[in-house]
């Protein structure tokens, strides 16, 4: 793991459980970061430190997103380019026009204005090619016509061809489906879920959560390839990409701030969770009804909540002889284990229950 | 140093829910606590209530949500419950299992899921089941299954354990009978201050109940002529023979004048006790409450001479132990477990039918008026026979004997080791002692011809599922919960 040499590099931010990772993924993990003694950062993110073959396998996988999303588009196109065409095609079998169109050599499937029947057409094909007359000298939707050219001539290469030859053996509605879905996941879906919490003595606390790894974040790209890691932290080049989010900004990042003068108490407490019973760390916020639940998508395990409960305890609250509680008794396995601290909720006031 | 276990008490019945079941589980937890156990408690949500709580001394309900079907027993979908209660059971470290009740559904999937997991388990009958209809030969079914691999079995009342052992096949000598109990200081006889107050009409007779404490029991002497009040405190049901008390009310107020009623609770049968009232003019001797809380109980009781139970069933019948604390003499039917309940000289037992209650009653309303009955004792005499903490400790013996700390002629008795040669009693119907999953199917096997087979299948799902849950949730990933602090902690081996 880490050498102590490393972790006095680091400086200020202390890891404290970082498990194996999974493929590209770890069990959520923390991280802490004291800029000042009156500052604490808590950080719980499921992604891995960064090395090389995580890099890579990273970086394959956005390249392979953006390749799905390279197919998609293109089956979209093979299927229902016609109404967005304007350009006719260079080529005799293919095109607009209707003279161009007895060539029994076509074999890019010919939906794209084709009138009367063919013999290699499917019946999604057909159907645009009966409207298409209509629509042909005037569609719904323009696209430049240098980008309708370049799409023309691929839908026409030989990968246009099997992709159309793939996508014809599908029915419409499975099409549809799929190529939504792909295009969801490659689009939208992040790999890695990022929350924190800072906690500023006599300001109060601010939640954040963002989730990192879409083809979204230049940023992050960036971090990946190796060029600018760390946004001031030149030392730390093998932190998680997701670290510098509170710095760097992402996609979808939302934060929420509750002042100490709203602050009732922060404890823990346990609620069931689909099958299991977990344990979450809640702020009581005067005047809600309800209780604010920290880390609510990652929902750590009992020994990073409780570590983060004690440092926030110690970092929000002076204590009244000017030491601060991580001071006067070290957090220590033994008094984990042993028995149960003051924060246990015992009443019934947070009843926090999800799914 | 005697051994301490963590306990997980299963079943459908508990607060905020009252009843006899639920306080019976409550105040059996709360002693083994203090006998330095761990408990915790699984029930399903109530209204307004799912989650995980603390009670006092820490101990831990956990109310996991759940559908409840018929008289808030929830629906028994014998699989559904099991990754919560696998999660629940391991992050509590739970060594033995104890469910309750024959109609919680809860406990008998707990008890069942239980012995998959390899833990021990214990099941308490609170309650008496015929065997001539359709529902109870379903119920009877499902009891010998679920008690097919049980370690222990408790029954709370002689009566019972005859019961449960006929219905559910078990070995006489795997059942044992622990019987409830009360808490002698909720249910203590009117105080003098009480009594004068009562008799100025004062409301607040409550408040006293603490402060006063008279050392010696005053003897409350009865003229011929003082009125006598007899107290019924029941859920109305068929069941609790509220037709019985119909029928026999009018027939009693008309034989004593000077008598007159109080009724608490409420049913489906209270239309038909409110009717016979209607019809004899009684309203000023009979006083109908509705439903009350089982602290109000002993304010009511206090208020009568005389309580009178005319149940067609009943298991132990904790409410005449209540009864005859608050130094009130009982007229009750001996059917069940009654008569095992209390000594003969708190009691007027009658046939469970209208002409003997009337005749009983009146037996007891003449033995009040000739001052023969000392009801100023009961209360010091109950609250030497029933305690709680005499039930906790011997259900820890019972724990005891089943996880092999003390040993098996020590717990079942020399003579029944003795005749056969390495007979134990948690063999069950099969002889075989064994948590492997083959020994476990031989005795669901032998439940019925075709039941037993059905049952072996749920026991190799069961099975399935467990090792399915083992891998998808695997155990390192669950939290330990840590423990309450224990009173007089001792090291668990």
């Amino acid at each position: 793991m880490v050498g102590r040499q490393e972790q006095a590099l680091r400086g200020n931010r202390r890891d404290i459980y970082i498990p194996k990772a999974k493929m590209l993924t770890s069990a959520p993990h923390l991280y802490i970061r004291r800029p000042s003694p009156t500052t604490a950062e808590f950080t719980v993110t499921t992604c891995p430190r960064l090395t090389l073959p995580l890099r890579i396998a990273l970086l394959g996988l956005l390249l392979l997103r953006i390749v799905t999303i390279f197919l998609v588009l293109l089956a979209l196109y093979t299927q229902y380019g016609a109404a967005i065409t304007t350009l006719s095609y260079p080529y005799p079998h293919f095109g607009s026009s209707p003279s161009a169109s007895s060539s029994p050599t076509a074999t890019v499937s010919g939906r794209v204005g084709i009138a009367e029947p063919r013999t290699a057409t499917s019946g999604r094909g057909r159907k645009w090619a009966t409207s298409l007359k209509r629509t042909n000298s005037d569609p719904y939707v323009t696209i430049p016509e240098p980008i309708q050219l370049v799409l023309l001539t691929l839908a026409s290469t030989s990968l246009g061809q099997s992709v159309d030859g793939v996508v014809s053996m599908l029915p419409t509605w499975a099409f549809l489906a799929i190529s939504a879905s792909l295009l969801y996941i490659a689009l939208f879906r992040r790999i890695h879920t990022t929350e924190s919490v800072l906690v500023l003595r006599g300001l109060g606390i601010q939640t954040s959560s963002s989730s990192e790894g879409g083809i979204w974040g230049l940023n992050y790209i960036s971090r990946l390839i190796g060029f600018g890691n760390g946004h001031g932290h030149p030392n730390n080049s093998s932190m998680p990409a997701c670290l510098a989010i509170g710095n760097g900004g992402g996609v979808g990042n939302k934060t929420r701030f509750i002042p100490t003068a709203q602050i009732q108490d922060v404890l823990i407490n346990e609620a069931f969770r689909g099958f299991e019973v977990r344990y979450y760390l809640v702020v009581i916020v005067q005047g809600e009804e309800d209780v604010v639940v920290l880390f609510p998508g990652l929902l750590p395990n009992k020994r990073i909540v409780e570590t983060v409960w004690r440092e926030v305890k110690a970092c929000l609250y002076e204590q009244a002889d000017g030491t601060s509680w991580q001071k006067r008794g070290s957090i220590t396995h033994s008094q984990v284990q042993g028995g149960v601290g003051e924060g246990w909720n015992t009443g019934p006031r947070a009843s926090f229950e999800k799914g | 140093m005697a051994p301490t276990y963590r306990i997980a008490m299963v079943c459908d019945f508990f607060y905020p829910q009252p009843g006899g079941i639920e306080s019976h589980i409550y105040q059996l937890s709360t002693k083994l606590m203090d006998r330095g156990h761990k408990v915790v408690i699984i029930t399903h949500a109530y209204e307004g209530r799912t989650g995980v709580r603390y009670l006092t001394n820490g101990l831990k309900v956990y109310y996991v949500p759940f559908m409840v079907v018929y008289r808030s027993a929830s629906f028994p979908t014998v699989f559904s419950f099991f990754p919560i209660f696998r999660n629940i059971v391991l992050r509590e470290r739970i060594e033995i299992v104890h469910g309750h009740a024959s109609l919680s559904s809860l406990a008998h999937e707990g008890i069942l899921h239980a012995r998959t997991m390899g833990l021990r388990t214990v099941y308490t009958d609170h309650s008496l089941f015929g065997f001539a209809d359709a529902g109870s030969i379903l119920a009877n079914k499902l009891l010998k299954f679920s008690l097919s691999d049980v370690d222990h079995v408790i029954c709370v009342s002689h009566t019972c354990k005859e019961n449960t052992v006929l219905r559910a096949s078990l070995d006489p000598l795997m059942v044992s009978v622990i019987p409830n109990a009360v808490v002698p200081e909720d249910f203590k006889p009117l105080s003098p201050a009480e009594a004068t107050n009562n008799n100025q009409k004062s409301s607040s007779s409550n408040n006293n109940t603490s402060s006063n404490q008279a050392p010696v029991p005053v003897r409350r002497l009865l003229g011929p002529h003082d009125p006598i009040t007899i107290v019924v405190i029941s859920r109305l049901f068929y069941n609790k023979g509220t037709d019985l008390l119909t029928a026999a009310i009018p027939r009693i107020l008309q034989n004593h004048p000077n008598t007159r009623f109080i009724i608490a609770g409420d049913g489906p049968k209270s239309i038909d006790l409110e009717q016979m009232i209607e019809q004899n003019v009684l309203q000023d001797r009979v006083e109908m409450l509705g439903s009350i809380r089982h602290e109000e109980v002993r304010n009511v009781m206090v208020r009568g001479h005389i309580y009178l139970h005319p149940s067609l069933t009943e298991a132990f019948g904790t409410v005449i132990v209540e009864a005859a604390s608050c130094g009130l003499y009982v007229v009750c039917t001996r059917v069940g477990g009654i008569p095992e309940v209390l000594p003969s000289h708190m009691t007027v037992f009658a046939k469970p039918e209208e002409d003997d209650l009337v005749a009983a009653t009146g037996r007891a309303i003449a033995d009040l008026r000739a001052n023969k009955v000392r009801t100023e004792l009961f209360h010091e005499q109950v609250k030497n026979m029933y305690s709680w903490t005499d039930v906790a400790r011997r259900t820890e013996r019972v724990y005891n004997g089943i996880c092999g700390d003390i040993s098996e002629v020590e717990f079942y008795g020399h003579d029944a080791t003795a005749n056969v040669a390495g007979w134990t009693a948690t063999r069950g119907r099969s002889g075989v002692r064994s948590f492997a999953l083959i020994d476990r199917l031989k005795r669901y096997y032998g439940c019925g011809v075709w039941a037993g087979k059905l049952f072996c299948i749920v026991v190799i799902v069961d099975y399935l599922l467990y090792v399915f849950l083992e891998w998808w949730f695997p155990r390192r990933n669950i939290d330990i919960c840590p423990d309450w602090p224990r009173k007089n902690k001792v090291k668990t081996g």
